[in-house]
């Protein structure tokens, strides 16, 4: 038997060794970027309008022939990974994308809960990251292969703060919030910590867990309380549920929220009781002018309605990549040399003026940038109202 | 036809497991030298992850309604005929080839050697060509890791709801106390830390303690099983269901409302731990754990289901009252058997929370839970090789099934349905793989010696 299997391991083997030897075809001819998004799980909208953003950047790059780096035209592919909306969803389609797919560099996750694990994975592969819309710090902290496109909680609950005792003239504010979810419970003691700071009272601190439906006996206790305000940094599902029924129970009062109310999905489902509320966000789409008003547009007519933020800031996280591959100068077609060259070009973009705002990235890869306040109109349309900056910029 | 299936077979059977093994670990080999070149070679566009499973689902086009599906399914045939001639190539070929070769010298080795020693070089075998199999792309070492959670999962659970035919469906809950206590030990002993600091111990005990702070951790989670199983054993069949999934509940929001390890924003810097692993001695030492931690629980619980105690436990799910009037300690057995399953829940748990790196409590609700059961009803209840094939299927289906979107739940959901009402046994039906061949066929036991000159005494 041996005998008889010897000259076919020979033939194997030799050819195995042609193979090897076989040079691979000289430098890539196209530009890999993953996307890991929530195309279903809690927030498939999140996922829906990553998608559709990012392949409006690709084809505008595609469609003029290509991303010109170093003299050569690549082309733009994109390779999009559902993470469920989970941590280990997210692990895993961070991981796929880096070693298996082989991306230059990824986009996403959009949420918290998956883009600090798929930051984790880029920064111990060594790929860059960006991810368009996770405000929590910890996303790209001790992680220099890890950006993000928007600010943060640390930054936004002031900003929040700040309008509601300067512009809305509130000494008394009240809180509700999903206690068990990441982010609402990031910033509403953000919020806290700040209004108090500034010489105000918060006179209810009130919460909830996630998918509760009925807010009444939380709303009671903040009407008794008698605020001039009430903040509610909730996702776009549960917002129309508690402004509807801090309605119903009399609170007249301004509510003011965060930017994760800047869903496309928010006015369809509360209607007239959210009309006159003021919300953070990152850019507002009623009223753009110049390459807003142009994204806006293109994805209007595309997809059949206005791009929320999520959208925004992911046509401005490709444009952000497609920018750093270019000052890389050069593509080598080694991957880690590459992704290397684009991680340090990324680090150095100034002012990249996108269209929600300018950017500069920090020494944490965290951009400076404003925020924008939204007020929803009579018309059920987002519109801005004011900009709040950090120091230092206009 | 009919004669060449049966060399077919004949072939194949002669072949002991190690030799196999020994294939796939030689094929592994040649995919490292010649796959990527290979795989450019016939249009793959590189080594495929799951033998091109996964790369030929992601070209069916899902955004384009029933027409654009209906057209891309000739590009994902395209694709599939490429994949196969990799897998015959690169796997099929050398597997068969030097496992025809050693089988031979295997079936002297393993005729000569003691029974523990054959069993020890087969798991070797194995792990190498895990480690080695998985290397070359990281993506499958992670799902390789998950599918070694998962089988820990479902065969801890298959204790309560395959042998003893109650209705647990609080397993994640469990999980989740194994994950955080083990996470917090090994961050608060071996990292640098926001929430404790500098590192307690030094780089060098992270190697010996990481098993027995997993350890630690399941035995957290199995006095959480302990006190839950007090109380609840009182009830049965729908209620112990109710009171389990409380019980998730209860676990999640208790860990949601402790500000100190995090809360909702969970905990993190077990990379670090692992870090501290590798930067002792540079193994991957995630996967040998999650290897032997497979292995500890398959025979722990194989052991327990065949001793005393534990027919005690199969003699429960057949008749509670029956079993109580043949001396079985019927609530002792139960608790026995909940705090056991609880404590590997536990482990999977650790396991679980270091390969991921982060943990939050929204990680381990119900659902969790349900995949869990899913993988037990799948295997088949009362079965070890069901739960472990069952695991191996049901998470290589989810990662393959990922460029499906929505679909894939859809997919998944109506598998089990068709299951349920086709198969209800599940694929094993209660029988494990020995009831269809033989260790000694298998290679793993010696054939019994006939004793020459052996006469039954005449009397």
């Amino acid at each position: 038997m041996f005998k008889k299997a010897l000259p076919l391991i020979a033939m194997l083997a030799v050819v195995s060794l042609v193979l090897t030897a076989c040079p691979t075809a000289g430098g890539p001819s196209e530009i890999l970027i993953g996307i890991n998004a929530p195309m279903t799980g809690d927030i498939p909208k999140v996922g829906e309008g990553t998608k559709y953003a990012a392949e409006i950047a690709v084809d505008e790059i595609n469609s003029a022939g290509g991303l010109e780096v170093g003299g050569k035209k690549y082309k733009i592919k994109t390779i999009i990974e559902d993470n469920e909306s989970t941590a280990e969803g997210s692990t895993a389609a961070a991981t796929k994308l880096i070693t298996q797919d082989n991306v230059l560099i990824m986009v996403g996750a959009q949420a918290s809960k998956q883009a600090i694990p798929a930051g984790q994975v880029a920064n111990d592969n060594e790929c860059p990251m960006i991810s368009p819309w996770s405000t929590n710090p910890r996303t790209t902290k001790d992680r220099p292969w890890v950006f993000r496109g928007c600010f943060l909680d640390p930054f936004q609950g002031p900003v929040d703060a700040k309008f509601a005792m300067e512009e809305l003239g509130a000494k008394k504010a009240a809180v509700l919030y999903d206690v068990a979810s990441d982010y609402p419970k990031g910033l509403a003691e953000e919020f806290k910590k700040a209004f108090e700071t500034m010489g105000g009272e918060v006179v209810a601190f009130e919460t909830f867990t996630t998918k509760d439906k009925d807010f009444s006996a939380q709303l009671t206790k903040i009407k008794a309380a008698g605020p001039d305000v009430l903040f509610v940094p909730q996702y776009y599902d549960e917002v129309p549920l508690i402004v509807k029924q801090a309605r119903e129970l009399g609170i007249t009062v301004p509510i003011l929220g965060s930017d994760s109310w800047g869903s496309a999905e928010l006015m369809k489902l509360c209607g007239d009781p959210c009309k006159g509320s003021f919300f953070s966000t990152h850019y507002a789409a009623a009223g753009a002018k110049g390459k807003t008003k142009e994204f806006i547009d293109k994805y209007k007519e595309k997809y059949g309605y206005v791009p929320d933020d999520v959208g925004a800031l992911t046509y401005d996280v490709m444009h952000i990549a497609f920018q750093a591959i270019q000052d890389c100068g050069k593509l080598t077609g080694d991957l880690k040399a590459d992704r290397k060259c684009v991680r340090d070009a990324l680090a150095k973009i100034k002012n990249f003026d996108g269209i929600t705002g300018k950017m500069t990235f920090t020494e944490e890869g965290d951009p400076l940038k404003c925020a924008v306040i939204v007020k929803i109109n009579d018309a059920g349309e987002f519109e801005f109202y004011k900009s709040a900056c950090p120091e230092g910029m206009e | 036809m009919a004669q060449l299936l049966r060399r077919i077979k004949e072939f194949l059977g002669r072949i002991p497991l190690l030799a196999y093994l020994l294939g796939f670990l030689a094929a592994t080999g040649v995919e490292i030298v010649a796959g990527q070149a290979f795989g450019l070679l016939i249009g793959l566009g590189g080594v495929p992850a799951f033998f091109g499973v996964t790369a030929a689902l992601s070209r069916l086009n899902m955004d384009g309604g029933l027409g654009g599906l209906l057209l891309s399914i000739p590009s994902m045939l395209l694709y599939i005929v490429p994949a196969l001639v990799y897998d015959v190539v690169i796997y099929g070929l050398p597997t068969l080839l030097v496992g025809r070769v050693l089988a031979k010298p295997v079936r002297w080795f393993t005729s000569t050697l003691p029974e523990w020693l054959t069993g020890l070089v087969h798991m070797v075998t194995l792990f190498l060509s895990m480690w080695v199999w998985g290397g070359l792309v990281g993506y499958r070492l992670l799902v390789v890791m998950y599918i070694g959670v998962n089988i820990i999962m479902a065969s801890s659970l298959n204790l309560i709801n395959g042998y003893m035919g109650e209705f647990s469906c609080g397993h994640a809950g469990f999980m989740a106390v194994g994950a955080y206590v083990s996470s917090l030990l090994t961050v608060w002993l071996f990292t640098q830390d926001d929430v404790f600091g500098a590192p307690v111990l030094g780089a060098g005990w992270s190697i010996i303690l990481f098993p027995l702070i997993l350890i630690v951790g399941g035995i957290a989670a199995g006095i959480a099983g302990l006190l839950v199983a007090f109380p609840s054993f009182k009830t049965r069949g729908d209620y112990l269901a109710i009171v389990t999934i409380s019980v998730n509940f209860i676990i999640k929001s208790a860990i949601e409302n402790i500000e100190k390890i995090g809360g909702p924003r969970g905990f993190m810097g077990m990379k670090g731990v692992l870090r501290t692993m590798t930067s002792v001695i540079n193994v991957p030492w995630l996967l040998i754990w999650t290897f032997i931690g497979v292995l500890i629980t398959l025979v722990v619980i194989h052991n327990f289901v065949s001793s005393t105690k534990g027919k005690g436990v199969v003699a429960i799910r057949e008749d509670e009252i029956a079993a109580e009037l043949m001396s079985v300690n019927t609530r002792h057995t139960k608790v026995l058997a909940f705090t056991i399953s609880s404590f590997f829940a536990g482990v999977a748990g650790g396991l679980f929370a270091h390969v991921l790196g982060y943990i939050n409590p929204s990680t381990f609700t119900i659902f969790k839970s349900t995949e869990a059961l899913v993988m037990v009803y799948l295997g088949g209840m009362g079965s070890l090789t069901g739960s472990v094939l069952s695991a191996g299927i049901f998470t290589v289906a989810m990662e393959a099934l990922r460029p499906l979107e929505v679909w894939k739940k859809v997919l998944v959901w109506l598998m089990l349905i068709l299951l349920m009402m086709y198969r209800r046994e599940g694929i094993m039906g209660g029988k494990e793989l020995t009831d269809f061949i033989s260790l000694e066929r298998l290679g793993l036991r010696r054939p019994a010696k006939e004793v020459k000159g052996y006469a039954p005494a005449a009397d």
